[in-house]
C-alpha cells in the first residue's frame, strides 16, 4: 500500500506552502555575485535528498558564489562530490549551468574543521585565520589560494546561509550566523523539525523553510523539474499516514473493546 | 598540588575567557576583543582535533582490553569494530590521492556506510510507528488531544489531507502556529534561562564539576 505510489504515482494535488515560496523567492531576490554558504546534509538523510538537489540546481542556475561548509566530519562533502554534483550534471535543464561553473571561482568545498560551534564561530569571524595553511576538501590547493575566498573573509560578507536541517546543527548555526552576525537564514528542515522550527519562522529568524520530502516535491515544482522521487514520494507519504491513522483507529477500537469486556465481566 | 593551581587558576582562566568572549559578542567593533576571541576559538578548534586522536587511542585501549581478556560476548565485536576502524581510516590515508579522496575510501562510504545508514533510518520508522501506536491510546483526555493534534498535523503535511477535506490543512497549520509554537517558545525560554544560570555559576566558580573538583 505504501510502496505502490513509488511505482505508479497517484498524482495527488500538492499545494506549495508559504514557507517554501519564501525560500524560493529569497533566492530569486539575491543579486548576481551574492555569497552563499551552504551546509548540506549527509547522504544517509534520505528525506532531504530531493530538496537539497532541487535547491542546489536553483543555486547553480544563478551567478552566485557558493561555498560548502561541512559540520560533521566530511560526510556532506562526500555526498556533494559523489552524488549531488553528478546528479546536477545529468539534469537536462540545469546540467549546462553547472558545467560552466569553475571550481574555486564559482564554488568551493571547504574541508571539515573539528570544533563544531567554535569552528563555525571562527569561520564567521575570520575564515583565513581558521583555514590558514589548510587545503580544500578535494585537496586541490590551499583554501586561501582560491579566488572565491576573497569574497568570504567573514560572515559580514555572506548574503545567505542555507542549511540542510538536523539538530543540534541548525540551532547552533542559527545562534552564530543569524543571531550574532544577522545573516539571513534558510532551512531545508526535516519533517520532524518542521513543527519545532515554526518558532523561528514566526519571528523572522528563518527567512524560508522547506518541509522534508514534501518541501522537496514543492521545490522541484518551483524550479520546473519534478522527479519521481519527490512526486511519488509524497503519494507514498500520504499512504503511510493513512496506514498509521488506520492502525491508530484499530488500536483504539481494540483498547476500548477490551475495556468494555473487562467492565462487563 | 597547591590550592591556587588546583582551584583558583582554572576558575580565573574561565572567568577571564568568558568575559572576553562575552564582551566580543556585544561589542563587535572592538578589535582587541575580536582578536582575543578569534585566538581562543581557534585554540578550541585545535583542542577538538586532538580530542579526536584521544578518542581513537581510547578506542584501541578499551577494545584492546576486551580482546585481551576475551570478555564473553564482546571480544568478537571488539575485533570487528577495530578492524573496520583500521580499514576505513587506512583507506583514507592511501597514497596517490589527497586524504579522504582515494576511490576505495569513497567506494566504502558510498556502497556500505551510505546504505547501512539508510537501512537504519528505514528500520527506525517501524519502531516509531510502534511507539506512536502505544502513545496514542486514548487512555486520558490529554492523550486524546495529543492524538487529535497529531492526526491533523500529519494530514497537513501529506497531500491527502486536502483531498479528504480542504479544512484539514487549515486546522493542522493552526496546531503548528499556535499551540506548538507557544509550547516550543516556553520550552526554549526555560532552556535559555537555565543555560544563563549555569553559565554564570561556571563563570564565578560556583559550578566546578567540569574541573574535576567535587566538594561535598
Amino acid at each position: 500500500m505504501v510502496a505502490l505510489p513509488l511505482v505508479k504515482p497517484l498524482g495527488l494535488p500538492l499545494e506549495i506552502v508559504e514557507p517554501t515560496m519564501m525560500f524560493y523567492n529569497y533566492i530569486e531576490s539575491l543579486p548576481a555575485g551574492s555569497q552563499v554558504v551552504v551546509r548540506a546534509a549527509a547522504l544517509s538523510n534520505v528525506e532531504n535528498l530531493p530538496v537539497q538537489l532541487a535547491v542546489l540546481k536553483h543555486l547553480f542556475s544563478k551567478n552566485f558564489r557558493i561555498v560548502f561548509y561541512p559540520t560533521s566530519s566530511a560526510e556532506e562533502q562526500v555526498g556533494l562530490k559523489t552524488y549531488y554534483f553528478p546528479k546536477i550534471l545529468e539534469s537536462p535543464k540545469y546540467g549546462a549551468y553547472f558545467k560552466n561553473k569553475v571550481y574555486g571561482v564559482d564554488y568551493l568545498l571547504l574541508p571539515y574543521m573539528p570544533g563544531g560551534q567554535q569552528a563555525l564561530q571562527s569561520f564567521a569571524s575570520d575564515a583565513f585565520l581558521l583555514y590558514s595553511g589548510v587545503q580544500d576538501y578535494l585537496g586541490v590547493g590551499l583554501v586561501s589560494s582560491f579566488p572565491i575566498m576573497q569574497y568570504f573573509k567573514s560572515a559580514n560578507d555572506w548574503k545567505i546561509w542555507i542549511c540542510a536541517g538536523g539538530e543540534p546543527s541548525t540551532t547552533n548555526e542559527m545562534q552564530i550566523v543569524q543571531s550574532r552576525y544577522g545573516v539571513p537564514f534558510l532551512e531545508m528542515a526535516y519533517a520532524m523539525h518542521w513543527a519545532l522550527h515554526q518558532t523561528y519562522l514566526a519571528t523572522g529568524q528563518i527567512k524560508g523553510m522547506t518541509n522534508g520530502l514534501r518541501g522537496g516535491a514543492e521545490y522541484e515544482r518551483l524550479i520546473g523539474e519534478p522527479t519521481a522521487a519527490g512526486l511519488g514520494g509524497m503519494d507514498a507519504i500520504s499512504m503511510t499516514y493513512l496506514m498509521i491513522i488506520s492502525l491508530l483507529v484499530w488500536g483504539n477500537v481494540g483498547f476500548f473493546a477490551k475495556k468494555y469486556k473487562e467492565r462487563k465481566m | 598540588m597547591s590550592e591556587i593551581l588546583r582551584k583558583q587558576a582554572p576558575i580565573s582562566i574561565i572567568f577571564v575567557t568568558t568575559i572576553i568572549v562575552f564582551v566580543n559578542f556585544f561589542e563587535q567593533g572592538n578589535l582587541l576583543f575580536k582578536s582575543a576571541t578569534d585566538t581562543l576559538t581557534n585554540m578550541a578548534v585545535i583542542m577538538t582535533g586532538f580530542a579526536f586522536f584521544l578518542v581513537a587511542i581510547n578506542l584501541f585501549i578499551t577494545y584492546g582490553r576486551v580482546i585481551a581478556k576475551k570478555t564473553k560476548g564482546e571480544w568478537i565485536y571488539a575485533i570487528y569494530a577495530l578492524s573496520l576502524f583500521t580499514i576505513y581510516a587506512g583507506l583514507g590515508f592511501l597514497p596517490g590521492y589527497p586524504i579522504g579522496q582515494h576511490p576505495y575510501f569513497l567506494l566504502l562510504y558510498n556502497q556500505a556506510q551510505y546504505h547501512i545508514s539508510r537501512s537504519m533510518m528505514a528500520i527506525l520508522a517501524f519502531s516509531m510507528v510502534g511507539a506512536a501506536i502505544r502513545a496514542f491510546r486514548m487512555r486520558t483526555f490529554e492523550a486524546s488531544l495529543l492524538l487529535l493534534g497529531a492526526v491533523f498535523v500529519w494530514l497537513n503535511t501529506a497531500p491527502i489531507g486536502a483531498v479528504i477535506n480542504p479544512n484539514i490543512p487549515v486546522i493542522g497549520q493552526f496546531f503548528l502556529d499556535v499551540p506548538s509554537t507557544a509550547g516550543n517558545r516556553g520550552l526554549l525560554m526555560c532552556v535559555a534561562i537555565g543555560t544563563i544560570a549555569v553559565g554564570i555559576r561556571q563563570m564565578v566558580g560556583l559550578e566546578r564539576g567540569h574541573l574535576g573538583i567535587v566538594e561535598g
